[in-house]
């Protein structure tokens, strides 16, 4: 399953950081997020774009994952070579990365 | 989602105690819900724990967001000492240089585009890059340089392509723009003046 059919995704840009914020679209598929989607998937996912570290915050109270992703290849918004300088499709690509969740309450 | 042909922003009126009530004006398109409001609350933060602004250094991992798009649980620390400055400099200009190909191999074609333009621009720092489907696909060429010189040679390589490349390469396209570099860093609050003023076009 895509991570899009359980969640939406949003992305920021700070220089050559990105954020990543991921949220369930029910709330109840919090914590299958929490043990599914981790730092080192998202990077690997993105391996294209991110060079350096991701962090990941837990902030159960919206819900949401929040993925601070370092080193953005070819990143910097106004210097970079890039189509899209802002990075702001990398929120949708990694809704496109394959999860296989246990439990989840979404039916399929 | 409703009436994106009449986007209104939103606002927050915001309260000292850490609560907040989003609106935007009435007959204006848009949504505010929990899930839109959460995107924004968390756009662009590097550390939820203390997000720096020129008031306030913001917690929002206690905050929570009802369905009415009403906020509460925001927490904050004094401000900071030092407030960002993004800093402008002139980092030459872009050059952006793009053709198409279309039908059976379109993709081949674009990659072998590619491949000849940067062996002709050996020693040039430029991103080539095919973007699009497997049957209609555009080649894209960039490189940033202070010698405009340089920065036409890029395009007129792309260009070449009509009679140089493979075959059907369509819809030869190139512009430049100048860049503007941002270099963001700190200085201290006590070394800004703040003052307003208003210009008036009629």
């Amino acid at each position: 399953m895509l991570l899009h059919e359980l969640a939406h995704c949003r992305a920021g840009d700070k220089g050559n950081t990105a954020t990543l914020s991921v949220f369930p679209r029910d709330d109840a598929d919090y914590e299958l997020l929490v043990r599914t989607v981790t730092a080192e998937q998202v990077r690997a996912h993105l391996a294209e774009f991110i060079a350096g570290e991701v962090v990941r915050h837990e902030l159960p109270n919206l819900p949401a994952l929040h993925f601070v992703c370092h080193q953005i290849v070819d990143g910097g918004v106004t210097t970079s070579l890039a189509l899209d300088t802002h990075g702001k499709s990398l929120s949708s690509r990694l809704l496109a990365m394959e999860i296989r969740p246990a439990g989840s309450r979404t039916a399929h | 989602m409703p009436d994106l042909h009449e986007l209104g922003f939103p606002y927050a009126d915001v309260s000292s105690d850490g609560t907040a009530a989003l609106g935007k004006l009435p007959g204006t398109g848009g949504l505010l819900n929990r899930q839109t409001v959460r995107e924004q609350l968390l756009y662009e933060i590097t550390d939820p724990a203390a997000y720096l602004t020129p008031d306030v250094t913001l917690d929002v991992r206690d905050v929570r967001i009802t369905d009415d798009a009403r906020i509460s649980g925001a927490r904050g620390t004094p401000r900071p000492d030092t407030l960002k400055v993004s800093v402008g400099y002139r980092a030459g200009s872009k050059v952006e240089a793009e053709i198409s190909y279309a039908g059976p191999n379109a993709a081949a074609r674009g990659a072998l585009a590619a491949d000849i333009v940067t062996e002709r621009l050996t020693g040039v720092p430029v991103r080539a890059e095919v973007l699009g489907g497997a049957t209609d696909c555009r080649l894209r060429v960039a490189a940033i340089s202070h010698d405009p010189a340089l920065l036409e040679r890029i395009a007129d390589e792309v260009e070449s392509l009509y009679t140089n490349g493979p075959a059907g390469g369509g819809g030869f396209r190139a512009h430049v723009t100048e860049v503007v570099g941002i270099a963001s860093t700190t200085i201290p609050r006590d070394a800004v003046r703040p003052s307003v003023t208003f210009l008036e076009v009629s």
